[in-house]
């Protein structure tokens, strides 16, 4: 089967998707460098599928496509850590945020 | 700085209990602070009426986020040494002297007042509960308490200082203990009462609770 055309349609995608991603101005730098390196990896593995296979040589396991996916559960695990850490740390700003105005308020007449 | 003796008393619906607990409370210290976190009931309005200084969460934000605007604002107000009790009724007023003697005397920094020191009139279910904490901390934090969950606390305005207090839920309560304990601080148990109605056992941490606290201090203990 030619896979020709998965090839340019995953390629219009990350096309597409990088292009919303620069457009973003709220983004960082890195976390638009992270997302680009994710996206062009996959990207990668799609136009030459023996990069699996060789990797996959390499370490010692049977298959490209279980290379492929241990990597993607990896990468994903991390991702989603990353994420829990990140709303971990705005729920502790929140807190402080309520904590600060509480104390503000009840306080003002001590001009504390 | 003062001789002041600051509570903190963090509430989340006790309107039932709170003036009670407040009223008891001030027999034995300068200044009650309660700390309303978003209560649906009339909480604030009768620890207010009660005669307490009530700091008011816009949100609720959870036992450990309320802990630390109490300590907070005690510290501000110049406390010599602030008390952290339960506002379920759990805690005996009349045992606040002990509990804040260790830091008074300059003996301890951080005091914990503990159930598990004489555990007569403590149901079973809460003691398990009690030692499973207690191992959690040990494991996660290498301090060995014997009553990591305990609310009624003492503290010298140093300790306060000197603490992140960072855990909403209450997972702050074993959090505390391994701030304390990493900052170098004096830690000490004292023996207290627990007083155990069907409401106080309706209050605190269940065993579903349980579950989610040690799978924050987890995360957070990773991250």
């Amino acid at each position: 089967m030619n896979p020709l055309p998965f090839q340019l349609g995953s390629t219009l995608a990350v096309l597409a998707l990088a292009f919303g991603l620069l457009r973003r101005q709220r983004l960082s730098v890195a976390s638009k460098g992270l997302w680009l390196a994710i996206w062009s990896f996959g990207l990668l593995l799609v136009w030459f599928p023996d990069l699996s296979a060789i990797a996959a040589k390499r370490l010692g396991i049977t298959r490209g496509v279980d290379v492929v996916t241990y990597l993607s559960i990896g990468v994903l695990s991390w991702l989603v850590f990353r994420l829990h850490a990140t709303i971990e740390r705005q729920q502790q700003t929140i807190s402080r945020l309520v904590s600060e105005l509480a104390i503000a308020e009840a306080l003002k007449e001590e001009g504390l | 700085m003062s001789d002041h003796i600051i509570a903190v008393i963090p509430a989340y619906n006790e309107g039932s209990q709170i003036a009670q607990v407040v009223t008891r409370v001030f027999d034995e210290v300068d200044r009650v602070l309660v700390v309303d976190d978003c209560s649906s009931d009339n909480t604030a309005r009768v620890a207010e009426d009660a005669g307490a200084t009530v700091l008011r969460h816009l949100v609720n934000r959870g036992a450990g986020a309320a802990t630390a605007t109490g300590l907070r604002a005690a510290l501000r107000l110049g406390a010599r040494v602030v008390v952290t009790l339960d506002a379920d009724g759990q805690h005996l007023a009349e045992e606040i002297p002990a509990v804040i003697a260790p830091v008074l005397k300059d003996e301890a920094d951080f005091v914990i007042g503990s159930r598990m020191l004489d555990p007569t009139g403590m149901p079973w279910f809460r003691r398990a509960a009690n030692r499973v904490a207690n191992v959690v901390t040990l494991s996660l934090y290498g301090v060995k308490v014997t009553d990591s969950q305990s609310g009624f606390r003492a503290f010298s305005p140093k300790v306060i200082d000197g603490i992140r207090l960072g855990a909403s839920g209450f997972e702050f309560c074993s959090e505390m203990v391994h701030e304390v304990f990493e900052a170098g601080f004096r830690l000490t148990e004292v023996p207290i009462t627990a007083v155990y109605t069907d409401y106080s056992l309706s209050k605190g941490q269940g065993w579903s609770n349980g579950f989610k606290t040690l799978a924050r201090l987890l995360v957070r203990r990773v991250s």
